[in-house]
């Protein structure tokens, strides 16, 4: 059951979004996002899925996997095209009954959204497909190093933000062996109504919290006495500089949103 | 003597169907009789970790059966339910699992699971704490504020409170100092030699095992290499080196020694055992002078 959990899903690969620079790809993912939402006609909208296409072909990252990363969300899709296509009132009434009213404009919202919604999703999930957990919290840092300005400590947010996503992978290996310490004591997790299985989770839950926040002075020591002091004067062992080829994405995704707005505006907005 | 745990053709992958999949047990048979007090050793990766986990049930078998007195124990829920009870398994760094409020309450959590009536509960953990040398002063106190040496000790008794036939130990030593592990390794025994139950004991110290066991089973790459008694398997140094698992260093002074042409017995393996024969064979020599 927690093993199925995928978070820092990075995929090794060395295709062209492997190896953009991750402070380029989170502004141009960030940029796509918005440019999700300004699709308001069908040509507009097909734009945007063959960009979607377009990159996840050249990403390299398997089909399946992509499928995986929207699954969770299948739900949401389907809840939110139900109530837009029930809620949504304008346009031609295609379908009338007592309180039910379909009309051309909400069946119209109803794919747009769904569409929307998957788009985004798996723009978001190629950008922690192709880039590993520490490029992107190292990217986030630099992202975000002009609000030093206003004395916020970006350095310690970012270093924060690694730790928690290193340490993933630790917990869930230490929840399986409390929980099979407590089983082989015999702790019965599976049966029993919703209360006993939450008091059942305190045989774990208790030890995983002492465990991490002994693991957490043990590490606190052990950077201590590697004499770090947090982001003042730190330097870097890898440097960030952006290639022709980082200029050129930009480019090309500055002339696709160029495109989608001229599209959404010579054709009618159908939302 | 009848068979109380018996593994019959064992097999078990890690991650079936993807790429890293990997044999950690290769049909595996073995049978281990009541009474017996059984070490179990190997190098890392050798599989006694899975193997054991089998035996109560934690893990089921890809392929092949474990019987608990004559019983398939993945017949039915049921039965494995019994199995985790009546197979005692206590983990290594098992002080990491404590968490009551008591070190009383922790100790009854077992017994609590398999839900005795409340005297027989107080009964058996007073009777467990005095096994691993638990004093009332401490029963009362949060487990946490013992000592290194007394959770350990607490988290064993956790698993002797629920009188299992059959009591696993994996590692129990691992972490602790000279005089910490003798310690875990006397009780143990005397555990085992007053209750008369079961005892495995997996660790990677021949000289550990050779102090406590009468029988030694060691693991090899997920098979079993050799089962036998201390003596017959401690004597194959040849094979044992083979996989990379080396007889207690005072076997090897005695073993020199007698190539010497000094008259010693090859069943040496502690430093006890050393000094006695050693005392001895200079008793002698003086009363020769």
């Amino acid at each position: 059951m927690i093993k199925d959990i995928t978070i820092g899903q990075y995929f090794l690969g060395n295709s062209f979004l492997h190896r953009m620079d991750a402070r380029m790809k989170i502004i141009l993912t960030f940029a796509l996002i918005i440019a999700i939402f300004v699709c308001k006609s069908i040509p507009s909208l097909l734009l945007m899925v063959a960009i979607t296409v377009f990159l996840v072909a050249v990403s390299s990252v398997p089909f399946k996997m992509v499928l995986k990363s929207i699954k969770p969300i299948a739900i949401i899709v389907v809840f939110t095209g139900i109530l837009n296509l029930f809620y949504v009132t304008g346009g031609k009434t295609l379908f009338e009954w007592s309180f039910i009213h379909i009309t051309t404009k909400g069946i119209f919202t109803a794919v747009f959204m769904a569409v929307r919604i998957i788009c985004l999703v798996v723009i978001s999930s190629l950008l922690t497909y192709t880039t590993t957990p520490t490029m992107l919290t190292d990217a986030i840092e630099r992202l975000l190093s002009p609000l030093k300005v206003f004395k916020i400590p970006v350095h310690t947010l970012a270093m924060m933000m690694t730790l928690a996503l290193r340490f993933i992978p630790t917990l869930i290996e230490e929840i399986d062996r409390i929980s099979n310490a407590q089983k082989a004591r015999g702790a019965d997790l599976d049966s029993g109504g919703l209360i006993e299985k939450v008091k059942a989770l305190i045989p774990i839950i208790v030890p995983l919290f002492v465990s991490s926040i002994r693991r957490a002075y043990e590490l606190a020591d052990a950077m201590d006495c590697r004499c770090y002091v947090g982001g003042d004067g730190r330097t870097r062992m890898k440097q960030m500089k952006l290639k022709g080829s980082d200029f050129v994405s930009l480019l090309v995704t500055a002339v696709l949103i160029a495109g989608l707005i001229l599209l959404n505006h010579y054709f009618t907005k159908v939302i | 003597m009848a068979a109380v745990i018996s593994v019959k053709n064992l097999t078990y992958e890690y991650n079936v169907g993807t790429p890293s999949c990997s044999v950690a047990l290769d049909n595996v048979s073995l049978d281990i009789e009541k009474g017996d007090f059984i070490g179990l050793i190997g190098h890392t990766g050798s599989g006694k970790s899975t193997l054991v986990q089998h035996l109560n049930g934690l893990i089921k078998p890809t392929k092949g059966t474990v019987y608990l007195n004559g019983n398939d124990i993945h017949s039915d829920k049921k039965a494995t339910r019994e199995a985790r009870f009546k197979v005692g398994l206590c983990f290594q760094y098992p002080e990491y699992q404590l968490f009551e409020e008591t070190v009383a309450k922790d100790i009854a959590f077992g017994p609590r699971n398999m839900k005795l009536p409340e005297n027989e509960i107080t009964s058996r953990v007073v009777k467990a704490a005095m096994y691993v040398g638990l004093k009332k002063e401490h029963m009362e106190k949060s487990p946490f504020d013992l000592s290194g040496g007394e959770k350990r000790r607490a988290a064993i008794a956790g698993v002797m409170a629920m009188e299992p036939e059959v009591l696993i130990f994996d590692e129990p030593t691992a972490g602790l100092d000279p005089k910490g592990r003798d310690v875990i390794l006397s009780l143990v025994k005397n555990y085992q030699t007053q209750t008369g139950c079961t005892v495995i004991l997996v660790s990677h110290s021949m000289e550990d095992i050779a102090r406590v066991a009468d029988k030694v089973i060691v693991m090899n790459k997920g098979r079993v290499e050799m089962y036998g008694d201390v003596k017959t398997v401690y004597a194959d140094c040849d094979r044992l080196s083979a996989i990379g698992l080396n007889v207690p260093q005072v076997t090897k002074v005695f073993s020199l020694l007698k190539e010497k042409g000094l008259e010693f017995s090859d069943d040496v393996y502690t430093v006890e055992q050393g000094f006695n024969v050693l005392s001895e064979y200079l008793k002698r020599r003086d009363l020769n002078d």
